[in-house]
């Protein structure tokens, strides 16, 4: 009887290790750990409270910095704000909010067969001001089922707020939206003189980069500036110029406007007619 | 003279001997990709291994029509990194080994009809590493084709977007200069993402030797890694906008410029009598 009883205890032991054991098992493959609540089920399950994730994108690259100036909108903004969401079951975004300081040049958003249609900006985004813009920026940090996720971009650090930059990117008119399919090349901080620095460490200059360096300075006032030369002068009245001179005045070109010559200077009670 | 000349001819045609020879045969130079600075490289020691496999049923699994094509890229992506070497003639202490059927995979390759979660609009690959919270050390990764990728690339081209994200794994950057004067497998994809990477789309001598580096030296990674700062979804972080802000105004300004003259009466001698103040000009800002 007793060898009866351990024989039916090891037994029911086997059957309850063996559908423990496929039980977990069968749940692990259910739990697809390629998705962020798969992911969240899988760190519960061995009691952590946080992901940390790494994405690293492919980007375009340009062979010169004339290649992006054609390709890309440039523009000078500041980050005002930003918001990260969980876009699908596999991804992180946030979205910064952008005031347009000034555009060095704006370019059409050319087609491309391989992407997909610029991103709208989120539903809860507050009207943007008329000078104002959305940029998406892969990764953030959010909270999938109990679990925190951080995800970064590998270098390609995130915006910071109230810092000024200097951003190379497709832009969306229609719905002011602003992607820099570029990567990290196409992002400098701009400081109070217009000097540039780029965000990221690289061993290399990128062809943008080197090429700012090379033909303006490194410096956001003398792209603007070259990008967007002062209209030439008027073309003023020559008869009126000559008369001008004629009288002794000196002439002001850009304004077509004579300062006549003062004889008298800033003693008035000099002056014979006073 | 005849020396002279003989010399600036021999100078001249051996200048146009050197651009000849240049433009029939692509010169690559050997440029250098920076570190990965997401986390540290994939596990320890002198010798690696990584299994990697792609996924071949269930969610996310590469479709059967495309399977055959994935499984000769990953062998042909696999089969050079194990092969590559450095300038000493010596490997990189990784060992790639498709595990396709058995085993865990450390990287698993699956497929995705978009990739949402990209800086930019083209979108052929992601490499999504989890690293460990406490040593910031890769644990593991998913390599992410988008479809259409898979679909219309050639078993070579996807081969080469393997390498690069592989070259992610273990502890590479990318390489933003110009790719068609460098040998990096760490270019940027081709315009369009069918047609594998720009530039040379082989690994390269330096490729294999910065592996070495940073895996013997972490602190040679130069520069900070990149960090998340805070929890900014729902509307909290990032700071307050007001929604409706208050426009600024300056009231109409004028400025009063004033010439000032000395007074002096003079008669056996001069002496000061007084200042007189007089308008000059009134500048006015609106």
């Amino acid at each position: 009887m007793l060898k009866r009883l351990i024989a039916l205890a090891a037994l029911t032991t086997s059957l309850a290790l063996a559908v423990g054991l496929y039980s977990h098992r069968t749940a692990s493959q259910a739990v697809n750990d390629a998705t962020l609540s798969g992911k969240a089920t899988l760190a519960a399950a061995r009691g952590e409270s946080e992901v940390h994730l790494a994405i690293n994108n492919s980007y375009e690259s340009v062979d010169n910095l004339d290649a992006a100036l054609s390709r890309y909108t440039v523009v000078e903004a500041t980050a005002v704000s930003k918001n990260s969401y969980v876009l699908d079951d596999y991804g992180i975004g946030t979205w910064y909010r952008f005031r347009i300081e000034r555009t060095h040049k704006q370019n059409p958003l050319l087609p491309c067969s391989d992407c997909g249609a610029m991103p709208d900006p989120p539903a809860d985004t507050p009207a943007l001001n008329w000078n104002e813009m959305m940029v998406f920026r892969s990764g953030g940090i959010q909270v999938v089922s109990g679990v925190t996720f951080f995800v970064i971009t590998p270098d390609f650090p995130e915006f910071t707020i109230n810092q000024r930059y200097l951003l190379f990117i497709d832009y969306d008119p229609s719905k002011k939206v602003g992607l820099i399919s570029v990567g990290p090349p196409g992002v400098y901080s701009v400081n109070g003189s217009g000097g540039l620095s780029h965000v990221y460490e690289s061993e290399n200059d990128d062809p943008i980069g080197s090429g700012l360096v090379a033909s303006y300075g490194n410096n956001a006032n003398t792209l603007y500036n070259a990008l967007n030369p002062p209209p030439p002068p008027p073309e003023c009245d020559y008869f009126l110029q000559q008369d001008c001179l004629n009288r002794g005045g000196s002439w002001d070109s850009n304004l077509c406007y004579c300062e006549e010559h003062d004889e008298c200077g800033s003693y008035l009670w000099l002056c014979p007619e006073v | 003279m005849k020396i002279i000349l003989s010399v600036v001819l021999g100078i001249y045609s051996l200048a146009m001997a050197t651009y000849v020879v240049s433009e029939m045969y692509s010169v690559y130079g050997d440029c250098t990709a920076g570190c990965y600075k997401g986390e540290t490289a994939f596990g320890s020691g002198s010798s690696r291994g990584v299994n990697v496999q792609y996924r071949s049923s269930g969610s996310d699994g590469v479709p059967v029509a495309q399977q055959s094509k994935v499984s000769s890229a990953l062998t042909t992506a696999v089969s050079h990194w194990n092969t590559a070497t450095d300038s000493t003639q010596t490997p990189s202490p990784y060992n790639f080994q498709n595990v396709q059927g058995s085993g865990t995979p450390n990287v698993e390759i699956i497929v995705l009809d978009d990739l949402k979660s990209t800086d930019g609009r083209p979108a052929c690959a992601q490499l999504a590493t989890t690293a460990n919270p406490q040593t910031g050390q890769i644990e593991k990764a998913e390599l992410r084709l988008k479809k259409s990728v898979v679909e219309n690339s050639s078993p070579q081209d996807l081969a080469e977007i393997i390498e690069h994200e592989l070259g992610h794994f273990i502890g590479l950057a990318d390489y933003y200069g110009n790719a068609e004067q460098c040998e990096t497998i760490m270019a940027q994809a081709q315009s369009g993402c069918n047609s594998g990477l720009k530039g040379s789309q082989k690994i390269s001598k330096n490729d294999v030797a910065n592996v070495k580096k940073y895996v013997a030296n972490a602190g040679q990674c130069k520069g900070q890694r990149s960090k998340s700062s805070s929890v900014t979804g729902g509307g909290g972080g990032g700071g307050f906008t007001d929604p409706n802000p208050a426009p600024i105004f300056y009231p109409r300004t004028c400025y009063y410029f004033y010439d000032a003259v000395d007074l002096y009466w003079c008669y056996d001698g001069c002496s000061y009598i007084g200042t007189v103040y007089y308008l000059t000009d009134v500048f006015c800002l609106n």
